[in-house]
């Protein structure tokens, strides 16, 4: 502005001369000119449609433009070498559209025009290459390809649209921000979109493969419409069942997380469809999928226990994330292995161009995130660490000398190497670890629980040509469950799982209408299904050993996009999946009444329990108008591993990790899908109803052991389970105040052999209805508000229908499982930001102040019909001790109002 | 008021009390009217383009021989020869740092990166390979310098890239 402009400026009152300009009037003055600055007027596709009067006989092309420009307010680019600006020309317009007068004026003269934010561009049509006539040049096709990047830190682009507007024809970016697209030969205005990015239209004169890396540059929310990127468009290229959920970093920044920490698993639980188990917990639940069927990926490998503190925060560092998708149907051939949903995770390469730093200081965790380039503009990295602290709170509880410690950290690092326009490098590596002791009162050992996570992923991205895209990545990922009888003698029982995974995708984009991807992969998986170990030889040699699972699984698919007749889309896709166990293993052969009759011991490098499956998925979309969409879906999925745990408990807790074998058949699910989907404006609306069955589910004998228990596969108990419903999303994705309305009626009804008689009873994660809002207000440049409230139908649990006296005992007894329901489940979270200084600093700082359970709903964790003792042995609940017959439920909720406030910052 | 640099001036008229501007030796009365005033382009010239009202231009000390400017005329003031010479303010851009609309007219490259680099005081390099002949005919109106670049890249098929504020230009110019 005008004191940036005249940097030597010097201004000094002198003399007798008054200065009648006071400072008052200059401020007025600069007022007025920002005023000036916002109000300049954006230039819309639609502007070219305004109707305008201009008559001139013999006027130069120069002149006539020049009119036009003072006429309509359209400005005008062009080279004047090109455009034969002497030409004389002759306009007869009379109430005319601007779009028609420049048709009639440019083409005559061989002259094309495009928009580009708020300029006509005026260029020379392309002479076609000699000798090739114009039919052969449609005959003729060649393809634009390219990477996409953000203009800033040079992070790749995902999920951006590439298209000719005038046909539609266009494609995405794929997860590494590459593109291809091929077309005939021609001259195209191709668009480059991307929810939250300025909109670039590109002119490409397609006579030969042409490369274009593209950076493009992020949008303010205070900018033009016109020059943003809109999810509408988007939606047009690449129509998305309601199965898929996207959020860009931007967007989950945004949402109210738990004590404000950026959260995807919470903010994915605000979805329709997607499940909250209740106050904390990290387990989520996706159409009648149970917990262990979801997979969760981080660049890749999977993660096998998401949750820090076990469950109120989850395991991802907030600013290392630049991409979440969630499926929870329809899912894409290329993932496999569980069957309800996949949530896939890309995490940031790393700034390109400067270093950076960004971290959050708050009153439960603080983190840190360190960014830059390690050779400018070809390779960077990236690391985010985040440790908790949270033993100010415990030290609170310190009452009778008990010491309760609670930790956990977590680390991300990611290089990013790109070698030559053809082959680029990524190496992630995810380390996570929770720790929760207690010195109990009643003895001197410490008992404890921890567990950790930690994956190592290494892709390699290779373009065979313009067309032809293909990843191979190999990765490693572990969890390891502890829990310390006494950490004084080091005696535990530990549980783990370690995956290895060789896989290679690859993509070849023949034409917009067709796309073709393969892959195969290799996984190798061994799980310690819970061991204990003593200090204490004596008592070790005495334990029994448990049998680890040792699998291998290979699979293999093949899909097919295609785009018929423009309007309907068509995803088809198979996957075929094997499994097998190795040895050395023990396998135990059960009778039908579950009791062990043999016992086979599988010597090393023998395989037992074989499985092969065809895992068919196919997806319709068909365009109606403009955007909005018909779809339908078909998949079905197969899991091999499940984790076993005989608990409803909303938290991490004893976990095993179980491979199908002769006892456990693989799960399988078939899932069906119709929806409708419509955008208008800034608004998306989606209904999807689904009605899913899965097969081969697992469920509990009761009072089952499923700790240390060599025969642990004889507590188990299978079935079917039905699930349907319909789901509901009103969205407004663009603009200050952003967020969505959801409903979601849904039932999940399982039938177990020999679990409640046979007899369908609903699973504990059944909540019929649930209501989803969730709000994000950008009031002006310093304030951000966000609400997110669910409300959801109470789990069912199953309650005593009568009690009998026995030997003096009340003893309850059950009718059928899960017949009772707890009180209706709803919760309000708020976060408030307060940016300290102008978003357009190099330095950024904010104040982040949330609330979570704003209302302090108290939302019941567990109903109890015992008489609950507190530590001092008090009874929480008074009872008539004496009476025997008086049996009073009560219920504990685990959280209360949550308070935190949160300082963060970046440079 | 003594000033070294550019600036625009909007004075409120008030006949009583005069209003002064010194640049360099230069004096310029005003009586309610708006202008532009460049120091900086050459120590020995001022340049003062009037658009509304009407300034009465003089040397220190001698305002007998003053020079009246009307509006859309421009006045050179060489300081070293003590001399003042007027005539049409031709260049539509010598208030654009200031309002950042701009206007170029089959402008040469050379030129329309001379009033960019003034408008938005930023470093444009243009590379040998780009024809010197090449022109430009636009309008921007108060628009972003990346965008402004975006255009006129798109508009003569040159390749725009920026590194540490200083932006490149390179390409065939088409």
């Amino acid at each position: 502005m005008v004191p940036a402009t005249s940097k030597k400026y010097i201004a000094e009152l002198k003399g007798p001369a008054t200065i009648p300009m006071l400072p008052g009037q200059w401020h007025s003055f600069l007022l007025h000119f920002m005023l000036m600055v916002f109000s300049a007027f954006p230039l819309l596709a639609q502007d070219l449609e305004k109707r305008i009067t201009i008559r001139a006989t013999d006027i130069t092309l120069g002149k006539a433009l020049e009119r036009i420009e003072k006429e309509s307010g359209l400005l005008f680019s062009y080279n004047p070498r090109k455009v034969p600006v002497r030409q004389k020309v002759t306009i007869d317009a009379v109430n005319k559209p601007v779009k028609e007068i420049l048709d009639e004026l440019l083409i005559p003269l061989k002259l094309t025009y495009f928009i580009s934010g708020h300029q006509i561009i005026i260029k020379q049509q392309q002479k076609p290459t000699a000798g090739m006539e114009p039919a052969d040049e449609k005959l003729t096709m060649h393809t634009i390809s390219g990477f996409l990047s953000d203009s800033t830190n040079g992070e790749m682009l995902i999920g951006a649209a590439i298209y000719d507007k005038e046909t539609w024809k266009g494609t995405i970016t794929n997860a590494y921000g590459f593109y291809s697209l091929t077309l005939p030969s021609g001259n195209y205005m191709i668009t480059y979109s991307l929810v939250g990015y300025r909109q670039l239209h590109v002119p490409v004169h397609l006579v030969k493969d042409v490369r274009l890396n593209l950076k493009i540059p992020e949008a303010s929310i205070e900018m033009e419409e016109v020059v943003i990127s809109g999810e509408k468009e988007i939606a047009v290229i690449d129509p998305k069942a309601g199965g898929e959920v996207h959020f860009s970093a931007a967007s989950l920044k945004r949402m109210a997380g738990f004590a404000g920490n950026v959260d995807v698993i919470k903010s994915l639980q605000s979805v329709p469809g997607i499940n909250a188990f209740g106050d904390g917990s990290s387990f989520y639940y996706v159409r009648g999928g149970d917990k262990d069927q979801n997979l969760m990926l981080i660049d890749e490998a999977p993660i096998f226990n998401p949750a820090h503190l076990f469950g109120f925060f989850s395991a991802l560092a907030p600013d290392a994330i630049k991409d979440v998708r969630a499926f929870k149907g329809d899912l894409p051939a290329s993932f496999g292995g569980r069957l309800s949903s996949v949530i896939d995770i890309h995490a940031r390469d790393g700034n390109l161009n400067r270093i950076g730093f960004s971290g959050n200081i708050g009153i439960y965790t603080s983190d840190l995130t360190v960014e830059g380039p390690l050779i400018k503009e070809k390779s960077s990295f990236i690391l985010s660490a985040r440790r908790s602290n949270l033993n100010w709170l415990t030290r609170l509880d310190d009452v009778n000398n008990r010491k309760l410690s609670i930790n956990f950290y977590d680390l991300n690092a990611k290089l990013n190497i790109k070698i030559n326009d053809k082959n680029r490098l990524f190496l992630t590596g995810f380390t996570g670890k929770d720790d929760f002791s207690r010195l109990t009162n009643a003895s001197v050992h410490t008992f404890g629980l921890s567990w950790d996570n930690a994956t190592a992923t290494l892709r390699w991205n290779h373009l065979f040509n313009n067309r032809l895209f293909i990843n191979t990545t190999a990765l490693s990922s572990k969890y390891n469950y502890y829990l310390f009888m006494s950490r004084e003698l080091d005696d535990y029982w530990n549980s783990s799982i370690r995956a290895g995974t060789l896989k290679s995708d690859l993509t070849w984009f023949i034409n917009p209408e067709n796309t073709f991807r393969t892959g195969i992969e290799l996984s190798r998986y061994h799980s310690n299904p819970g061991n204990v170990h003593f200090s204490d030889d004596a008592v070790q040699q005495n334990a029994p050993e448990i049998s680890p699972y040792n699998s291998l699984g290979i699979s293999y698919y093949i899909s097919n996009d295609r785009i018929i007749r423009e309007r309907l889309t068509i995803k088809a896709g198979l996957r075929l999946s094997s499994w097998r166990n190795l040895g050395p293993a023990t396998v135990y052969f059960f009778d039908a009444n579950y009791r062990p009759i043999d016992t086979v011991t599988v010597a090393d490098n023998k395989y037992f329990s074989p499985y092969l499956n065809a895992e068919p998925r196919i997806s319709f979309a068909y365009r109606l108008t403009g955007a909005s969409s018909l779809t339908a879906g078909y998949s079905r999925t197969v899991q091999y591993l499940q984790m076993l745990s005989n608990s409803t408990s909303p938290f991490t807790s004893l976990e095993v990790w179980a491979a199908a074998g002769n006892n456990i058949q693989p799960q399988k699910a078939d899932q069906f899908t119709v929806g409708y989907l419509a955008s208008r404006q800034k608004f998306h609306v989606s209904v999807e109803a689904y009605y899913k069955l899965l097969y081969n589910q697992i469920d509990y004998k009761d009072h089952a052991n499923m700790l240390y228990n060599p025969l642990i596969e004889g507590e188990l108990r299978f079935g079917d389970t039905k699930a349907y419903g319909v789901e509901l999303l009103l969205r407004k994705s663009e603009g200050r105040l952003s967020g969505w309305v959801g409903y979601a009626w849904s039932r999940v009804l399982r039938t177990i052999q020999d679990v409640n008689n046979g007899k369908e009873f609903p699973a504990s994660y059944d909540h019929p209805n649930s209501i989803f809002a969730n709000m994000v207000l950008n009031a002006g440049k310093r304030w951000d508000f966000s609400a997110n409230w669910i409300y959801m139908t109470g789990s069912p649990f199953t309650s005593a229908i009568g009690f009998m006296q026995y030997n003096g005992y009340t003893v309850p007894l059950y009718g059928d499982k899960n017949n009772d329901r707890f009180p209706d489940y709803h919760r309000l979270d708020i976060s408030v930001t307060f940016r300290l200084n102008k978003p357009d600093k190099g330095f950024r700082h904010n104040l982040v102040l949330s609330l979570y359970n704003a209302y302090g709903r108290s939302n019941p964790f567990s109903v109890s019909f015992n008489k609950i003792m507190d530590d001092n042995g008090n009874f929480v609940v008074p009872a008539d001790l004496a009476g025997n017959v008086e049996i009073i439920p009560t219920r504990i909720s685990v959280a209360g109002i949550i308070p935190s406030l949160n300082y963060t910052f970046k440079f | 008021m003594i000033l070294e640099g550019e600036a625009f001036f909007r004075v409120t008229p008030d006949a009583s009390h005069p209003f002064v501007v010194s640049g360099n030796d230069v004096r310029i009365k005003v009586l309610g009217t708006s202008f532009n005033v460049n120091t900086r382009e050459d120590k020995n010239m001022v340049s003062v383009v009037l658009s509304t009202g009407k300034v009465s231009l003089y040397f220190k000390k001698n305002e007998a021989e003053h020079l009246i400017l009307n509006p859309g005329e421009k006045a050179l003031i060489h300081l070293d020869k003590k001399s003042m010479q007027k005539s049409a303010n031709s260049d539509p851009n010598y208030n654009a740092w200031m309002t950042r609309s701009v206007t170029f007219n089959n402008t040469n490259l050379k030129e329309v990166i001379a009033t960019l680099e003034k408008v938005y005081q930023t470093k444009i390099i243009l590379s040998n390979g780009v024809s010197d002949d090449c022109t430009l005919t636009a309008t921007f109106n108060q628009q972003s310098f990346e965008e402004v670049m975006q255009v006129i890249g798109m508009t003569l098929d040159l390749q725009i890239t920026s590194k540490d504020n200083i932006t490149t230009i390179d390409g065939a110019c088409n």
